[in-house]
């Protein structure tokens, strides 16, 4: 399942390249992400823990940066081993900084997989809580950030 | 699976009072076919079920209404729902349905209260009921109160019933001369989960249709009742241009999600199709 979209950053691309690089800061950004570890400056661990209604889902998540381009792009692949569920969830992250004058286009493409037990929960149920992440990570940027959302224009 | 408590309460009351809306571990339990599967999957760990098999019978019954609308208690299985000739005379479109949802082995012991509350958009039974503009009466320690099934259905596995709030039954309104159509759309067997579902209810005045309820359940988060098409086809005689344009307007306006039944395209094109089959169906049915 592929999820694209546009954030627009109210900050100049070296900035926003800077933040997107503190694995603290971005981890900070994503709702339910805890117990964030830094192997070294491409490696991470960290816990997420979500829910579907009243369901609970609790993954140990790995993240390795394969790609950088500095200030232009960062690629990396997630991975997510549910807690007492068989499956895995496997994500490539890729994100492109866009300058646009004093302001930065984060233009993003993640490509997901669920596999084993995870995969008949559905497609569905990521896709919906995909997008309920990335409306609130969106937000908890815009909050650090002052940023704003292309989508958001005028009315 | 892990163990659980497991409560056999013998009135809905009681069974009310057993819950704890502040957690998510205990659930009511009425078939269990549902809750089977998410447990047997290992997504879902309760702590204790509360199983409604012995509550008032009368949560098992139904009935035609004094008002002319139609009752159905919450614990009322799919089969009894599907032999009952007096539901099948109020609205035939039920019976059709449960022809070709699941297997007569889940039917037998799966609940309407269940399928309702259960919250799975990929389910046969929430798009013909809100076509039909049934309502679900609730019970919970604040009362019971009516929500129309339209509204009931908030996301993959939500609802808008509280932690403590249970379907107690289901009401049909008085249906009239309306027509009602469901078509299920399966890509693999034929009692398969629906890839999608649409559900029409409309009146018709010679070929002129009127106050349409179009609904298409499996391809979002939840049934989306779709207005667009309704707005093409309202007042409208039902031309082969009309049906051609309200298909149209179901692709255009409907957004569909990728699943394990079919791609985002794929069921966008089942929409068209589907939408404009049903509406042949409503016109050619015999009022
Ligand atoms: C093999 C198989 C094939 C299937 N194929 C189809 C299909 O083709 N089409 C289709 O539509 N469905 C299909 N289903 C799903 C089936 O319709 C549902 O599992 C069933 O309707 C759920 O009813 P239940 O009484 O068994 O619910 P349960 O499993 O008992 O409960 C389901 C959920 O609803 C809650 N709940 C139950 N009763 C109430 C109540 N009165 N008030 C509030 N909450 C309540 C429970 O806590 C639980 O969260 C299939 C299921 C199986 C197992």
């Amino acid at each position: 399942m592929k999820l694209t979209g546009q954030i627009r950053a109210n900050a100049p691309r070296e900035r926003v390249f800077a933040a997107m690089r503190d694995a603290e800061f971005f981890a900070s950004c994503v709702q339910g992400v805890s117990d964030l570890k830094e192997i070294d400056d491409r490696n991470y661990t960290a816990v997420l823990k979500t829910k579907v209604a009243y369901i609970r889902f609790s993954f140990d998540v790995e993240v390795t940066v394969t790609r950088i381009e500095e200030p232009v792009l960062i690629e990396a692949q997630v991975t997510g081993t549910p807690a007492g569920i068989v499956g895995r969830l496997t994500s490539t992250a890729t994100t492109e900084l866009i300058a646009d004058g004093d302001e930065t286009i984060i233009d993003y493409v993640i490509d997901s997989h669920l596999t084993g037990r995870l995969g008949s929960i559905g497609q569905p149920v990521l896709k919906s809580k995909a997008r309920e992440m990335e409306r609130e990570f969106t937000k908890r940027l815009r909050e650090a950030f002052a940023l704003e959302s292309t989508g958001g224009g005028a009315q | 699976m892990n163990a659980f408590e497991l409560e056999m309460p013998d009135s809905l009351k009681a069974a009310v009072a057993l819950l704890d809306p502040e957690d998510p571990t205990i659930r009511v339990m009425s078939g269990g076919t549902a809750l089977m599967l998410m447990m047997k999957t290992d997504v879902f760990h309760p702590t204790r079920l509360i199983s409604l098999r012995r509550i008032e019978e009368t949560w098992s019954q139904m009935g035609p209404m004094p008002d002319g609308s139609f009752r159905i208690g919450a614990m009322c299985t799919l089969s009894q729902m599907e032999h009952n000739d007096a539901l099948a005379a109020f609205a035939p479109v039920i019976r059709q349905t449960m022809y070709l949802l699941s297997n007569v082995r889940v039917r037998n012991v799966a609940t309407v209260g269940g399928a309702l509350a259960h919250g799975d958009p990929h389910m046969d039974l929430p798009p013909v009921l809100v076509a039909l503009d049934a309502e679900v009466v609730t019970e919970s320690p604040e009362g019971s109160r009516r929500i129309p099934v339209a509204e009931l259905h908030l996301g993959y596995y939500e609802t808008v019933l509280r932690g403590d709030e249970l379907i107690r039954e289901v009401i049909i309104p008085p249906q009239q001369d309306r027509r009602a159509s469901y078509l299920k759309c399966t890509t693999r067997a034929v009692k398969d989960w629906p890839a999608l579902g649409v559900a029409l209810s409309a009146d018709l005045d010679g070929d002129s249709m009127r106050d349409a309820r179009l609904v298409i359940g499996s391809v979002g988060e939840r049934p989306l009742r779709v207005s667009e098409v309704e707005a093409v086809v309202n007042g409208q005689q039902m031309t082969e241009r009309v049906i051609r344009d309200a298909g149209e307007a179901a692709a255009a306006s409907v957004e569909t999600i990728p699943d394990e039944l079919g791609s985002a395209a794929y069921k966008t094109q089942l929409v068209r199709v589907h939408v404009e089959r049903a509406l042949r169906a409503v016109v050619n049915q015999n009022a």
